[in-house]
């Protein structure tokens, strides 16, 4: 209407929430099939929750000078245990006096993390700064062996930093990789896309297990001797490559949603192929698919702890390490939980943000 | 100079009359092509020569150790125990029998967790969507716990829980007909020959075939009470004949009962397989759920608004409309989570399970025949996957729209 003040909303992604508690009490009972599931739902609340909260926050042990309390009958949660062990649990069997230096790395590896959520960062030159130096950073604190840092080798590291590491050192290495992978499966040269699609498939149809294990004790009889190298850097390269396998399928999905007009008005406009690559298909392709991409990188934390299977010292080796042997052994659940809860922080903040990528898709 | 007259650079009379160029073989090649063949010569060679290198490596180094390759392995008798099969087992057995139970292992709990996460999920799924906020709620609440924690520390979690129970002697009862202790889950079972359970298996497969053939070949169409008919009458008499016929013991029931320090009776499921598949399924119903709530919520806001202005009812509408729709967005990814929950049966071996990917590590461990025991249990992984992916695009192509 003209001269009438047009008044723009923003658009809630969210259900309205319930102002008063009376709504949201009166929605529990508002017909006789939602007031049984509702009475079923609280019986079993009340079943579950009370002893929960007395034997996680009543009846819990909380210091470890208490820890002879742990003991007593009737006792709830040890959480002793964590402030015990958690140490072991974040840093492994680094050095107990070097630990600063482990907790140091892994912020810098949270801090280029934290950085590649923001916008502002998403250009080639400055996603590839920020990751370097938090790469820098985290290799030279780790290794050390220079201005009086006694030198630690990557046998010696575990926890929460050795997770932080695969999982980055995967993501930075299999990304590009993804891309190539990609580009070769769409490629118009045969051999090309063939290899490519076949290297692709066939590694989607084996658990990541069996590959981890392949690049651990396999590899070392397969490889001559001076490609064969650290243990840790070969599990890391086939993660990376198991990795790139499923991104390079989410990249395919996504050039497969683009019009096939963008690739040709960009080659009727003289762009040769890499200009139309890199210039107006994959910025496309990056923008689609980045909520998938980060679905992909919360799955690709949690396998990290498939690592320890093929005998690394990550977060859940060193739970198991905490709870295994001496004074703690019984106090598995609370370690456990610790362990959980370190992981659910990472995967569910890194979920979270794919879900809210997911809901502003007009960036 | 030829170039010039090519490019059409420069004034017509730079340019020499005998022009070799026009004559030349090479001016035949077109640059372009020239170089695509270049490249994938390329990356051929390379991919050869690497697979050369590692195939000649390994041999070296096999040989370097005194291995022999070949098969002739799977006949040594195997020297070592294993924790769950449900087939005869004793370390004097061929390695082919180890292998046997490990493909029967994985594809037990495999399938045990699809059927089962299928199941759970889908109530969740279902709950997402209520209306009743605490049961949305709580159903969110579980999606995001367990969904958010990796599947071998939730193993390890159960497993430990499981290995701390009670012993037997004080085992916990559930509900007077299973029970459960440190060694693990017995619940009871039916007291058949093995011949006769596997008979009326088959004549239950061969009454489904048979009234699958009904309905397709010589009734195609209008006939479905033989076929549904035969599919439930048949599979009925088989169990009454096998039930009352292969008995082996006066009652039907064996249920568990304590004797001495352990259980009789029943079948015992090990702390290993127990914790495998509840965690599976725990974790894989949090994934169906969200699949199946984002296919319900995939149906059309106007497709159900325009059924309800047709006057069709609620349930009419669920059934013919909303749920059939909602199978075709549900289907593609729940056959990826179905492929996932094959893989992620290898976890076992984190809590000691016997499957494939167990049996053959420690084979490998024993023998050092590298080679041929990847080589098999790859090749075991890649059947596995492969007939399920068939199957689901299979059922896929069944519940595709007609003309899309």
């Amino acid at each position: 209407m003209p001269g009438e003040a047009v008044s723009i909303q923003p658009v809630s992604f969210r259900s309205e929430p319930y102002r008063r508690i009376t709504d949201y009490v009166a929605n529990l009972f508002n017909s006789p099939l939602n007031s049984a599931i509702s009475i079923l739902v609280l019986a079993f609340l009340v079943w579950t929750v009370p002893p929960l909260v007395k034997w996680a926050f009543v009846d819990a042990v909380w210091t470890k000078e208490n820890a002879e309390l742990c003991r007593q009958p009737g006792a709830g949660a040890c959480w002793a245990v964590i402030e015990a062990r958690y140490r072991l649990i974040l840093f492994g069997v680094y050095p107990a006096d070097q630990h600063w230096r482990a907790a140091l790395a892994s912020l810098a590896i949270i801090a280029s993390g934290a950085m590649s959520c923001i916008p502002a960062f998403w250009t080639v030159t400055r996603i590839v700064a920020v990751w370097v130096a938090g790469f820098v950073i985290y290799l030279a604190l780790m290794f050390g062996g220079f201005g009086g840092l006694p030198h630690v080798s990557t046998t010696n590291w575990g926890g929460l930093a050795l997770t932080l590491f695969v999982f980055a050192s995967v993501i930075l290495l299999g990304m590009p990789l993804s891309l190539l992978l990609a580009m070769a499966r769409r490629s118009d040269m045969p051999v090309i896309s063939i290899i490519a699609g076949a290297a692709i498939d066939v590694t989607r149809c084996f658990p990541l297990l069996t590959i981890l294990f392949s690049a651990a004790v396999i590899l070392p009889v397969a490889l001559p001797d001076w490609l064969a190298g650290d243990k840790l850097y070969r599990v890391i390269a086939a993660f990376a490559f198991f990795f790139a396998c499923y991104q390079a399928e989410i990249w395919r999905g996504g050039y497969q949603i683009i019009d096939k007009g963008q690739s040709e008005a960009a080659s009727a406009l003289g762009l040769g192929y890499w200009q139309r690559e890199f210039l107006v298909l994959l910025p496309q392709v990056f923008r689609r698919m980045l909520p998938p991409t980060v679905n992909q990188f919360v799955i690709t934390f949690k396998d990290t702890s498939l690592v320890s299977i093929v005998g690394f010292f990550d977060i859940l080796a060193s739970t198991n390490a905490a709870v295994g042997t001496g004074e703690w052994t019984g106090y598995y659940v609370e370690a456990y939980i610790f362990a959980g809860l370190i992981y659910f922080v990472f995967v569910f903040t890194l979920s979270q943000y794919g879900a809210f990528l997911e809901r502003r898709r007009s960036f | 100079m030829g170039w010039l007259s090519r490019k059409g650079l420069g004034h017509p009379r730079l340019v020499r009359t005998t022009d070799h160029w026009q004559f030349s073989v090479l001016r035949q090649i077109n640059p372009r092509k020239f170089r695509r063949y270049l490249l994938q010569a390329f990356v051929l060679a390379a991919v050869i020569v690497c697979a050369f290198v590692l195939i000649n490596t390994t041999h070296e180094n096999l040989t370097r150790q005194g291995m022999t390759s070949g098969l002739d392995f799977l006949n040594r008798s195997v020297g070592w125990g294993i924790a769950f099969s449900i087939i005869k087992y004793s370390p004097s057995d061929p390695y082919t029998r180890v292998f046997l139970i490990g493909f029967i292992n994985t594809i037990l709990v495999g399938v045990m967790c699809i059927a089962l996460s299928t199941t759970f999920g889908t109530l969740i799924g279902i709950a997402r969507l209520s209306n009743n906020n605490l049961l949305r709620q709580l159903a969110k609440l579980y999606v995001d716990v367990f969904r958010n924690i990796p599947l071998v520390l939730q193993a390890i979690f159960w497993y430990s829980l499981l290995t701390h129970l009670p012993p037997p002697r004080s085992a916990l009862s559930i509900f007077d007909v299973a029970v459960i202790s440190n060694r693990g889950l017995i619940i009871p079972s039916l007291n058949l020959s093995g011949k006769a359970a596997s008979i009326a298996l088959m004549v239950c497969a061969a009454s489904l075939l048979a009234g699958l053939a009904l309905r397709k070949v010589v009734f195609p169409g209008g006939t479905k009470a033989i076929s549904y008919g035969l599919f439930l009458a048949v599979p009925a008499v088989a169990l009454t004949l096998m039930v009352t016929l292969g008995r082996t013991e006066p009652s039907l029931f064996s249920v568990p009962a304590l004797h001495g320090l352990r259980f009789l009776g029943g079948i015992t499921f090990g702390p290993e397989f127990v914790a495998l598949v509840v965690a599976i399924t725990i974790f894989s119903s949090a994934y169906i759920a969200e699949i199946v709530r984002s296919g319900f919520l995939a149906v059309g806001k106007g497709t159900l608004e325009a059924a309800g202005s047709l006057g069709l009812r609620p349930l009419v509408i669920l059934k013919k409309i909303h749920i059939p729709l909602a199978l075709r967005a549900i289907l593609p990814p729940l056959g990826n989570q179905y492929v996932y929950v094959m893989k992620a049966t290898t976890i076992g071996i984190a809590i000691g399970f016997t499957d494939l990917f167990m049996v053959s590590a420690t084979a490998i461990n024993q023998t050092g025949q590298v080679i041929e025991i990847m080589a098999i249990m790859m090749g075991s992984f890649f059947v596995i996957n492969f007939t399920l992916t068939r199957i689901v695009n299979l059922v896929n192509a069944k519940f595709r729209l007609k003309g899309y």
